[in-house]
Protein backbone atom coordinates (compact mmCIF):
# COMPACT_ATOMS: atom_id res chain seq x y z
CA UNK A 1 0.00 0.00 0.00
CA UNK A 2 1.89 3.09 -0.90
CA UNK A 3 1.54 6.17 0.96
CA UNK A 4 -0.34 8.70 -1.71
CA UNK A 5 0.09 11.95 -0.52
CA UNK A 6 0.44 13.81 -3.33
CA UNK A 7 -0.86 12.54 -6.48
CA UNK A 8 -3.60 14.92 -6.43
CA UNK A 9 -5.07 15.77 -9.84
CA UNK A 10 -4.36 19.05 -10.96
CA UNK A 11 -7.64 20.27 -10.47
CA UNK A 12 -7.67 20.26 -7.02
CA UNK A 13 -10.37 22.42 -6.54
CA UNK A 14 -12.70 19.78 -7.42
CA UNK A 15 -14.81 18.87 -3.90
CA UNK A 16 -13.03 15.51 -3.74
CA UNK A 17 -9.96 16.72 -4.19
CA UNK A 18 -10.73 19.16 -1.46
CA UNK A 19 -11.36 15.84 1.02
CA UNK A 20 -8.11 14.43 -0.18
CA UNK A 21 -5.99 17.58 0.39
CA UNK A 22 -7.82 17.54 3.69
CA UNK A 23 -7.23 14.00 4.75
CA UNK A 24 -3.65 14.47 3.92
CA UNK A 25 -3.07 16.70 6.84
CA UNK A 26 -3.84 13.20 9.07
CA UNK A 27 -6.37 15.53 11.42
CA UNK A 28 -9.46 13.37 10.20
CA UNK A 29 -7.47 10.33 10.29
CA UNK A 30 -6.08 11.09 13.66
CA UNK A 31 -9.99 12.90 14.88
CA UNK A 32 -11.68 9.53 13.98
CA UNK A 33 -8.89 7.34 15.43
CA UNK A 34 -9.26 8.88 18.77
CA UNK A 35 -12.84 9.02 18.50
CA UNK A 36 -13.64 5.35 18.03
CA UNK A 37 -10.28 4.10 19.61
CA UNK A 38 -11.15 6.46 22.65
CA UNK A 39 -14.73 4.82 22.85
CA UNK A 40 -13.54 1.40 22.25
CA UNK A 41 -11.06 1.44 24.92
CA UNK A 42 -13.00 2.89 27.76
CA UNK A 43 -16.12 0.71 27.27
CA UNK A 44 -13.98 -2.57 26.67
CA UNK A 45 -11.82 -1.50 29.96
CA UNK A 46 -15.42 -1.73 31.61
CA UNK A 47 -16.51 -5.31 30.07
CA UNK A 48 -13.39 -6.82 30.94
CA UNK A 49 -13.77 -7.55 34.85
CA UNK A 50 -17.24 -8.80 34.26
CA UNK A 51 -17.17 -11.83 32.13
CA UNK A 52 -20.16 -13.34 33.67
CA UNK A 53 -22.06 -10.09 33.60
CA UNK A 54 -21.36 -9.81 29.89
CA UNK A 55 -22.24 -12.78 29.01
CA UNK A 56 -26.10 -12.76 30.41
CA UNK A 57 -25.99 -9.91 28.53
CA UNK A 58 -24.62 -11.04 25.26
CA UNK A 59 -27.48 -13.64 26.07
CA UNK A 60 -30.03 -11.48 26.62
CA UNK A 61 -30.00 -10.75 22.51
CA UNK A 62 -30.82 -14.20 21.73
CA UNK A 63 -28.88 -13.63 18.51
CA UNK A 64 -26.69 -16.57 19.33
CA UNK A 65 -27.60 -20.17 20.03
CA UNK A 66 -27.35 -21.39 23.51
CA UNK A 67 -26.40 -24.68 22.57
CA UNK A 68 -23.41 -25.25 22.16
CA UNK A 69 -22.90 -23.59 25.01
CA UNK A 70 -19.29 -22.94 23.71
CA UNK A 71 -20.65 -20.66 20.78
CA UNK A 72 -21.90 -17.93 23.73
CA UNK A 73 -18.91 -18.39 26.17
CA UNK A 74 -15.96 -17.98 23.76
CA UNK A 75 -17.77 -14.90 22.25
CA UNK A 76 -18.64 -13.33 25.66
CA UNK A 77 -14.63 -13.93 26.46
CA UNK A 78 -13.32 -12.68 23.20
CA UNK A 79 -15.39 -9.83 22.27
CA UNK A 80 -14.22 -7.05 25.02
CA UNK A 81 -10.70 -8.17 23.88
CA UNK A 82 -11.03 -7.75 20.21
CA UNK A 83 -12.87 -4.22 21.10
CA UNK A 84 -9.42 -3.53 23.43
CA UNK A 85 -7.10 -4.55 20.47
CA UNK A 86 -8.88 -2.67 17.85
CA UNK A 87 -8.76 0.64 20.58
CA UNK A 88 -4.86 0.26 20.70
CA UNK A 89 -4.49 -0.63 17.12
CA UNK A 90 -6.67 2.49 16.32
CA UNK A 91 -4.70 4.31 18.79
CA UNK A 92 -0.91 3.78 18.04
CA UNK A 93 -1.75 3.59 14.52
CA UNK A 94 -1.00 -0.23 13.63
CA UNK A 95 -2.80 -2.23 11.00
CA UNK A 96 -4.90 0.87 10.91
CA UNK A 97 -6.86 -0.39 7.63
CA UNK A 98 -7.37 -3.77 9.13
CA UNK A 99 -8.39 -2.61 12.69
CA UNK A 100 -10.93 0.17 11.36
CA UNK A 101 -12.60 -2.31 9.23
CA UNK A 102 -13.19 -4.34 11.91
CA UNK A 103 -13.93 -2.12 14.16
CA UNK A 104 -16.46 -1.04 11.57
CA UNK A 105 -17.82 -4.78 11.41
CA UNK A 106 -18.29 -4.68 15.53
CA UNK A 107 -20.26 -1.19 15.04
CA UNK A 108 -22.49 -2.53 12.52
CA UNK A 109 -23.45 -5.48 14.29
CA UNK A 110 -23.79 -4.00 17.35
CA UNK A 111 -25.78 -1.27 15.88
CA UNK A 112 -28.38 -4.41 14.11
CA UNK A 113 -28.42 -5.84 17.68
CA UNK A 114 -29.14 -3.10 19.38
CA UNK A 115 -31.85 -1.94 17.15
CA UNK A 116 -33.64 -5.58 17.01
CA UNK A 117 -33.59 -5.51 20.90
CA UNK A 118 -34.89 -2.45 21.29
CA UNK A 119 -37.86 -2.97 19.42
CA UNK A 120 -38.66 -6.18 20.91
CA UNK A 121 -38.87 -4.60 23.68
CA UNK A 122 -40.35 -1.45 22.58
CA UNK A 123 -43.15 -4.12 21.31
CA UNK A 124 -43.66 -5.36 24.65
CA UNK A 125 -44.01 -2.26 26.43
CA UNK A 126 -46.31 -1.13 23.79
CA UNK A 127 -44.02 2.14 23.81
CA UNK A 128 -42.08 3.88 21.14
CA UNK A 129 -38.25 2.65 20.33
CA UNK A 130 -37.14 6.16 21.81
CA UNK A 131 -38.73 5.45 24.99
CA UNK A 132 -36.93 1.83 25.73
CA UNK A 133 -33.79 1.79 27.69
CA UNK A 134 -31.92 -1.36 28.14
CA UNK A 135 -28.19 -2.45 29.70
CA UNK A 136 -26.79 -3.29 25.97
CA UNK A 137 -24.03 -4.52 27.39
CA UNK A 138 -21.72 -1.81 25.63
CA UNK A 139 -20.19 -1.01 28.79
CA UNK A 140 -22.10 2.08 29.85
CA UNK A 141 -24.54 0.26 32.05
CA UNK A 142 -28.68 1.04 31.27
CA UNK A 143 -28.97 3.59 28.22
CA UNK A 144 -32.24 4.78 26.06
CA UNK A 145 -31.91 3.05 23.04
CA UNK A 146 -32.02 6.33 20.21
CA UNK A 147 -29.07 8.03 21.67
CA UNK A 148 -27.16 4.70 21.84
CA UNK A 149 -27.97 3.99 18.04
CA UNK A 150 -26.94 7.58 16.86
CA UNK A 151 -23.62 7.36 18.77
CA UNK A 152 -23.17 4.24 17.10
CA UNK A 153 -23.89 5.60 14.13
CA UNK A 154 -21.53 8.27 14.21
CA UNK A 155 -18.84 5.79 15.30
CA UNK A 156 -19.29 3.80 12.19
CA UNK A 157 -18.86 6.61 10.28
CA UNK A 158 -15.93 7.55 11.70
CA UNK A 159 -14.20 4.21 11.51
CA UNK A 160 -15.45 4.42 7.73
CA UNK A 161 -12.90 7.71 7.68
CA UNK A 162 -9.96 5.57 9.18
CA UNK A 163 -10.88 2.83 6.47
CA UNK A 164 -11.24 5.25 3.65
CA UNK A 165 -8.22 7.76 4.66
CA UNK A 166 -4.45 7.40 2.89
CA UNK A 167 -2.83 9.59 5.67
CA UNK A 168 -0.75 8.20 7.97
CA UNK A 169 0.44 11.16 9.84
CA UNK A 170 1.12 10.24 13.56
CA UNK A 171 1.04 6.40 13.14
CA UNK A 172 3.00 4.45 14.57
CA UNK A 173 3.28 2.53 11.05
CA UNK A 174 3.44 4.90 8.42
CA UNK A 175 2.99 2.52 4.94
CA UNK B 1 -5.06 -7.97 0.34
CA UNK B 2 -3.22 -6.59 3.10
CA UNK B 3 -6.47 -4.95 4.71
CA UNK B 4 -7.96 -8.57 5.16
CA UNK B 5 -4.59 -9.72 6.53
CA UNK B 6 -4.69 -6.93 9.07
CA UNK B 7 -8.39 -7.74 9.91
CA UNK B 8 -7.16 -11.40 11.04
CA UNK B 9 -4.33 -10.01 12.65
CA UNK B 10 -6.83 -7.89 15.00
CA UNK B 11 -8.88 -10.77 15.18
CA UNK B 12 -6.72 -13.33 16.61
CA UNK B 13 -4.65 -10.92 18.53
CA UNK B 14 -8.37 -10.04 20.48
CA UNK B 15 -9.26 -13.88 20.45
CA UNK B 16 -6.50 -15.11 21.76
CA UNK B 17 -5.30 -12.52 24.54
CA UNK B 18 -9.41 -13.30 25.70
CA UNK B 19 -8.82 -17.01 25.40
CA UNK B 20 -5.37 -16.88 27.29
CA UNK B 21 -6.53 -14.66 29.94
CA UNK B 22 -9.57 -16.46 30.67
CA UNK B 23 -7.40 -19.65 30.99
CA UNK B 24 -6.01 -18.08 34.07
CA UNK B 25 -8.38 -15.79 35.21
CA UNK B 26 -10.45 -17.37 38.04
CA UNK B 27 -13.73 -15.31 37.31
CA UNK B 28 -13.13 -16.61 34.05
CA UNK B 29 -15.31 -18.31 31.95
CA UNK B 30 -15.54 -22.01 31.57
CA UNK B 31 -15.96 -22.24 27.61
CA UNK B 32 -18.04 -25.52 27.58
CA UNK B 33 -20.12 -25.03 30.60
CA UNK B 34 -24.09 -24.32 30.10
CA UNK B 35 -24.77 -21.41 32.25
CA UNK B 36 -28.44 -21.38 31.15
CA UNK B 37 -29.19 -24.85 31.92
CA UNK B 38 -33.13 -25.90 31.08
CA UNK B 39 -32.49 -28.78 33.07
CA UNK B 40 -31.18 -30.62 36.02
CA UNK B 41 -28.99 -32.40 34.01
CA UNK B 42 -27.47 -29.36 32.28
CA UNK B 43 -27.25 -27.39 35.21
CA UNK B 44 -24.60 -30.07 37.10
CA UNK B 45 -23.03 -31.26 33.98
CA UNK B 46 -20.74 -27.93 33.73
CA UNK B 47 -20.33 -27.94 38.03
CA UNK B 48 -18.45 -30.46 37.90
CA UNK B 49 -15.15 -28.95 36.79
CA UNK B 50 -15.95 -25.53 38.79
CA UNK B 51 -17.11 -26.69 41.95
CA UNK B 52 -13.72 -27.93 43.23
CA UNK B 53 -15.83 -28.37 46.93
CA UNK B 54 -18.40 -30.57 45.90
CA UNK B 55 -19.09 -34.41 44.76
CA UNK B 56 -19.73 -34.42 40.84
CA UNK B 57 -23.22 -33.72 40.11
CA UNK B 58 -23.87 -35.16 37.12
CA UNK B 59 -24.02 -38.62 38.15
CA UNK B 60 -26.81 -37.88 40.51
CA UNK B 61 -29.41 -39.03 38.24
CA UNK B 62 -32.29 -40.55 40.95
CA UNK B 63 -33.05 -37.47 42.31
CA UNK B 64 -33.39 -35.94 38.76
CA UNK B 65 -35.88 -38.34 37.87
CA UNK B 66 -39.27 -36.27 38.87
CA UNK B 67 -37.45 -32.98 37.70
CA UNK B 68 -36.08 -33.96 34.47
CA UNK B 69 -39.21 -36.43 32.89
CA UNK B 70 -40.61 -32.75 32.88
CA UNK B 71 -37.81 -30.39 32.46
CA UNK B 72 -35.31 -32.24 30.16
CA UNK B 73 -36.75 -32.04 26.62
CA UNK B 74 -33.31 -32.84 25.89
CA UNK B 75 -30.46 -29.79 25.45
CA UNK B 76 -30.36 -30.04 22.02
CA UNK B 77 -33.50 -29.27 20.45
CA UNK B 78 -33.68 -26.35 23.08
CA UNK B 79 -35.59 -23.75 21.22
CA UNK B 80 -38.71 -26.27 20.87
CA UNK B 81 -40.01 -25.96 24.46
CA UNK B 82 -39.19 -22.35 24.10
CA UNK B 83 -40.81 -21.23 20.97
CA UNK B 84 -44.02 -23.12 22.00
CA UNK B 85 -44.74 -20.48 24.74
CA UNK B 86 -44.10 -17.48 22.82
CA UNK B 87 -45.37 -15.18 26.21
CA UNK B 88 -41.89 -17.11 27.78
CA UNK B 89 -39.56 -15.95 24.94
CA UNK B 90 -41.00 -12.72 25.25
CA UNK B 91 -41.18 -12.01 28.81
CA UNK B 92 -37.68 -13.31 28.56
CA UNK B 93 -36.15 -10.89 26.64
CA UNK B 94 -38.08 -7.75 28.62
CA UNK B 95 -35.01 -5.79 30.16
CA UNK B 96 -33.49 -6.83 33.79
CA UNK B 97 -32.05 -10.61 32.78
CA UNK B 98 -28.70 -10.10 33.03
CA UNK B 99 -27.64 -6.23 34.62
CA UNK B 100 -25.50 -5.78 37.21
CA UNK B 101 -27.14 -4.02 39.42
CA UNK B 102 -30.78 -4.16 40.55
CA UNK B 103 -32.19 -1.48 39.04
CA UNK B 104 -32.59 -3.38 34.84
CA UNK B 105 -33.82 -6.40 36.87
CA UNK B 106 -36.72 -4.15 38.92
CA UNK B 107 -37.32 -1.84 35.54
CA UNK B 108 -37.95 -5.48 33.77
CA UNK B 109 -39.74 -6.54 36.70
CA UNK B 110 -42.56 -3.65 36.85
CA UNK B 111 -42.74 -3.53 33.04
CA UNK B 112 -43.60 -7.16 33.09
CA UNK B 113 -45.72 -7.04 36.03
CA UNK B 114 -48.99 -8.27 34.02
CA UNK B 115 -48.35 -10.24 31.52
CA UNK B 116 -44.82 -11.51 33.20
CA UNK B 117 -46.11 -13.23 35.80
CA UNK B 118 -47.89 -15.79 33.24
CA UNK B 119 -44.54 -15.68 31.03
CA UNK B 120 -42.48 -16.40 34.19
CA UNK B 121 -44.98 -19.12 35.90
CA UNK B 122 -44.68 -20.51 32.16
CA UNK B 123 -40.82 -20.36 32.58
CA UNK B 124 -40.94 -22.04 35.51
CA UNK B 125 -43.09 -25.03 34.49
CA UNK B 126 -40.59 -25.69 31.63
CA UNK B 127 -37.79 -26.24 33.62
CA UNK B 128 -40.15 -28.32 36.09
CA UNK B 129 -39.86 -26.21 38.87
CA UNK B 130 -42.35 -24.56 40.99
CA UNK B 131 -42.89 -21.25 41.59
CA UNK B 132 -44.35 -19.55 45.00
CA UNK B 133 -45.66 -16.05 45.65
CA UNK B 134 -44.74 -13.50 48.05
CA UNK B 135 -47.49 -14.35 50.58
CA UNK B 136 -45.65 -18.30 50.91
CA UNK B 137 -42.24 -16.96 50.52
CA UNK B 138 -43.11 -14.48 53.86
CA UNK B 139 -45.04 -17.52 55.35
CA UNK B 140 -42.16 -19.48 55.19
CA UNK B 141 -39.73 -17.10 56.35
CA UNK B 142 -41.82 -16.42 59.46
CA UNK B 143 -41.91 -20.37 60.16
CA UNK B 144 -40.38 -21.10 63.38
CA UNK B 145 -38.33 -24.08 61.05
CA UNK B 146 -36.36 -21.74 59.09
CA UNK B 147 -34.60 -20.58 62.27
CA UNK B 148 -33.85 -24.53 63.02
CA UNK B 149 -32.58 -24.91 59.50
CA UNK B 150 -35.81 -27.03 58.41
CA UNK B 151 -36.24 -24.40 55.79
CA UNK B 152 -33.22 -22.28 53.87
CA UNK B 153 -33.50 -19.48 51.52
CA UNK B 154 -31.12 -19.43 48.76
CA UNK B 155 -30.00 -16.12 47.62
CA UNK B 156 -28.95 -16.90 44.13
CA UNK B 157 -27.23 -13.84 43.48
CA UNK B 158 -23.04 -12.88 43.53
CA UNK B 159 -21.64 -11.48 46.36
CA UNK B 160 -21.44 -8.15 45.90
CA UNK B 161 -25.69 -8.04 45.56
CA UNK B 162 -25.95 -10.69 48.28
CA UNK B 163 -23.77 -8.29 50.59
CA UNK B 164 -25.76 -5.15 49.26
CA UNK B 165 -29.60 -6.99 51.21
CA UNK B 166 -30.58 -9.98 51.04
CA UNK B 167 -33.07 -12.19 53.15
CA UNK B 168 -32.03 -12.23 56.36
CA UNK B 169 -31.00 -16.18 57.02
CA UNK B 170 -30.54 -16.48 53.81
CA UNK B 171 -27.43 -18.86 52.01
CA UNK B 172 -25.83 -17.53 49.23
CA UNK B 173 -25.13 -19.21 46.04
CA UNK B 174 -23.72 -17.86 43.36
CA UNK B 175 -24.33 -20.09 40.34
CA UNK B 176 -21.23 -19.02 37.97
CA UNK B 177 -19.03 -18.98 40.25
CA UNK B 178 -19.71 -20.83 43.38
CA UNK B 179 -16.61 -21.06 45.16
CA UNK B 180 -17.57 -22.07 49.12
CA UNK B 181 -20.93 -21.89 48.58
CA UNK B 182 -21.87 -25.28 47.79
CA UNK B 183 -19.75 -26.68 50.57
CA UNK B 184 -21.92 -24.81 53.26
CA UNK B 185 -25.21 -25.17 51.63
CA UNK B 186 -25.35 -29.29 50.24
CA UNK B 187 -24.99 -30.59 53.90
CA UNK B 188 -28.38 -28.57 54.80
CA UNK B 189 -30.55 -30.19 51.89
CA UNK B 190 -31.32 -33.72 52.97
CA UNK B 191 -32.95 -31.91 56.58
CA UNK B 192 -34.67 -29.51 54.83
CA UNK B 193 -38.22 -29.21 54.40
CA UNK B 194 -38.48 -26.27 52.08
CA UNK B 195 -35.72 -24.52 50.08
CA UNK B 196 -36.93 -21.45 48.99
CA UNK B 197 -34.63 -20.04 46.06
CA UNK B 198 -34.61 -16.47 45.00
CA UNK B 199 -32.46 -13.38 42.78
CA UNK B 200 -33.78 -10.31 41.93
CA UNK B 201 -36.83 -10.94 40.80
CA UNK B 202 -38.74 -10.11 37.37
CA UNK B 203 -36.89 -11.36 34.42
CA UNK B 204 -33.80 -12.92 36.63
CA UNK B 205 -33.38 -16.46 35.56
CA UNK B 206 -30.45 -17.03 38.05
CA UNK B 207 -32.62 -18.40 40.39
CA UNK B 208 -34.31 -20.95 38.05
CA UNK B 209 -30.47 -21.96 37.32
CA UNK B 210 -29.93 -22.39 40.83
CA UNK B 211 -32.64 -24.26 41.68
CA UNK B 212 -31.65 -26.47 38.81
CA UNK B 213 -28.32 -27.22 40.35
CA UNK B 214 -29.58 -28.17 43.58
CA UNK B 215 -32.05 -30.63 41.87
CA UNK B 216 -29.02 -31.95 40.26
CA UNK B 217 -26.87 -31.68 43.64
CA UNK B 218 -29.73 -34.35 45.19
CA UNK B 219 -32.13 -31.90 46.87
CA UNK B 220 -35.98 -33.08 46.80
CA UNK B 221 -38.40 -31.75 43.90
CA UNK B 222 -41.14 -31.59 46.29
CA UNK B 223 -39.19 -28.86 48.85
CA UNK B 224 -37.79 -26.83 46.18
CA UNK B 225 -39.46 -24.18 45.32
CA UNK B 226 -38.29 -20.50 43.36
CA UNK B 227 -39.63 -17.07 44.92
CA UNK B 228 -40.56 -15.53 41.65
CA UNK B 229 -40.55 -12.16 43.35
CA UNK B 230 -37.11 -11.89 44.34
CA UNK B 231 -35.53 -9.30 46.76
CA UNK B 232 -36.98 -6.73 44.90
CA UNK B 233 -40.96 -7.62 45.88
CA UNK B 234 -39.38 -8.70 49.12
CA UNK B 235 -37.69 -5.08 49.37
CA UNK B 236 -41.45 -3.20 47.88
CA UNK B 237 -43.27 -4.98 50.48
CA UNK B 238 -41.09 -3.88 53.34
CA UNK B 239 -39.90 -6.98 54.70
CA UNK B 240 -36.68 -6.91 56.64
CA UNK B 241 -33.39 -7.06 54.12
CA UNK B 242 -30.44 -8.31 55.79
CA UNK B 243 -26.64 -6.63 54.83
CA UNK B 244 -22.97 -7.89 54.65
CA UNK B 245 -21.78 -11.30 54.33
CA UNK B 246 -22.87 -14.41 56.29
CA UNK B 247 -23.34 -15.45 59.07
CA UNK B 248 -24.97 -12.19 59.71
CA UNK B 249 -25.04 -10.39 63.56
CA UNK B 250 -28.42 -9.89 64.24
CA UNK B 251 -31.24 -12.60 63.99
Amino acid sequence: MKEVASDLPPAAAAPVGRIRRWDTTGVPLLLARLAVGGTFAVLALAKLGEPVAFLKLVRQYGLLPEEPPVVLNVVAVTLPWIELACALLLLAGVALRGAAAVSAGLLAVFTYAIAHRGLQLAAEAGSSLCAVAFDCGCGSGVVPVCPKLLQNLLLLALAGVVVWSRSRRWCLQRR
Amino acid sequence: MRTLLEMAFVLALGTGTGLLVNAFDERGLQLSRQYFPRSAAQAGAGMTAGAGTVAPAATAQPALSGAAAVASDGPSPERPPEEAAPPAEAARSTPGTASAGDEADAAGHAAGAGGGAAAVAARLASKGLTGIGFDEAAQAWRDPLRELGAIVFVDARDQAAYEQGHIPGALKLDFYQPGDDLAALVPLLPGAQRVVVYCNGGQCEDSESTALLLLGLGADPATLAVYAGGITEWRARGMPVATGPFPESSP
